[in-house]
């Protein structure tokens, strides 16, 4: 019968335990290396889709994201008008409260109206709060508010007040972005003058 | 496998000494996964693939490890292997990756993989240890489903999401019915196993 019930090498443990270590480190990079392409691909796959959602018929965008640093606000992008029209801004963020995390594109018009805002990603507590922000309708409420209209209150998402706190600071934290942005470029306009 | 049988494996895993109703190891991510058909089948095939390569790697390593080592170096495997299947499922299947979601990982730090290999594969031949892992993955991922059948059909009134009536228990869709459906399972099991268990807890 088979039975090792203690090392007949003890004195090698630590090491071998410390290659099953590296071991395990290598199997997380390799899979890591493997899957990188294929997963920044559908990322950005994603970003397409969302900001053709928010602005159809687009004609590409560029990122302006260092322009303006706001916390809570990963990216910023110039969507330039496919139809002849002003460009746009689509703003992504990341906030949470009370354990729902909500990450949000933002879409404004060229005037700093807010177009649309739709949900990226839902994690956290509950579990289901994607379909609970979708289904309760507060990403609409937002629709048409200017920059600088700071948004305090909607309402409340029954079963997941924590993502509605989330998505206001989401959205205000993509209007103070938008602000930065419209704000720098007219005190170049000035300057320019 | 010089004195158990495949057979003997088989029935251990799945009824006599079922990880999840009889053990009760592996309960966090279970309860979350059996919410659903779906969910339920991608953890338990996750789970078998990670105890299977976590047993074979510990038990080819098992001369050279101790008690405390052999549990540790388990645990970096079966993190190795999980991360691994995780971000598979983020590039291939993206859907599933979001369902499972932080449940996938805590496979990895549950009692299941702790039991069959940190302690049983440090104990026993690569094969044996294949073999034992396998048959405890199996009957972890049988339970599971057998609860999300009976969660998914009578909370939602669905089987793998198709709508089959309305009217549904909506306790069963919280982790409070899975609970519940969880106990009953296990109740059943251990009126099924009785107490041939204690001849199996080694």
């Amino acid at each position: 019968m088979y039975d090792n019930t203690e090392s007949k090498r003890p004195a090698l443990a630590i090491p071998v335990t410390v290659l099953a270590l590296v071991v395990g480190l290598l199997i997380a990079a390799l899979a890591g290396a493997a899957t990188a392409g294929r997963i920044s691909a559908r990322e950005k796959q994603r970003l397409d889709d969302a900001i053709s959602l928010a602005f159809n018929g687009n004609d590409g965008y560029t990122d302006i994201t260092a322009d303006c640093p706001v916390k809570g606000v990963t990216a910023v992008y110039r969507v330039k008008s496919g139809t002849g029209g002003e460009d746009g801004l689509c703003v992504l963020s990341v906030s949470s409260s009370r354990g729902c995390t909500v990450k949000l594109l933002t879409a404004f018009s060229h005037d700093g109206m807010i177009a649309s805002v739709h949900l990226l990603e839902a994690e956290g507590t509950p579990y289901n709060a994607d379909e609970l922000i979708e289904e309760s309708g507060i990403l609409a409420e937002f629709g048409g508010v200017l920059y600088n209209t700071a948004v305090v209150s909607v309402k409340g998402i029954n079963g997941a007040e924590g993502c509605s706190t989330a998505v206001v600071r989401g959205v205000n934290s993509a209007c103070a972005a938008v602000s930065c942005l419209l704000d720098t470029e007219e005190s170049s306009e000035e300057v320019a003058e | 496998m010089s004195k158990r049988t495949l057979a003997s494996f088989i029935t251990e895993g799945i009824i006599h000494a079922n990880p999840l109703t009889v053990r009760l190891v592996g309960l966090c991510p279970a309860l979350f996964a059996c919410a659903t058909l779906s969910t339920a089948l991608a953890l338990g095939v996750c789970t078998v693939i990670t105890l299977v390569v976590t047993a074979l790697v510990i038990s080819l390593l098992n001369k050279l490890l101790t008690k405390a080592t052999g549990a540790l170096a388990a645990l970096f495997i079966a993190c190795g292997v999980l991360t691994a299947i995780q971000l598979f499922l983020q590039a291939y299947m993206p859907h599933t990756a979001k369902a499972l979601g932080v449940y996938l990982p805590l496979v990895a730090v549950s009692g299941i993989c702790h039991l069959y290999c940190g302690r049983f594969a440090l104990r026993n031949s690569p094969l044996t240890a294949v073999v034992n892992a396998f048959c405890g993955g199996i009957g972890y991922t049988a339970a599971m489903l057998a609860v999300a059948l009976v969660r998914e059909l009578f909370g939602r009134g669905a089987v793998f999401g198709a709508k089959l009536f309305n009217g549904s228990v909506g306790l069963l869709t919280t982790p409070a019915g899975g609970f519940i459906c969880l106990g009953l399972l296990a109740a059943l099991f251990k009126l099924i196993s009785g107490k041939r268990r204690e001849s199996y807890d080694d």
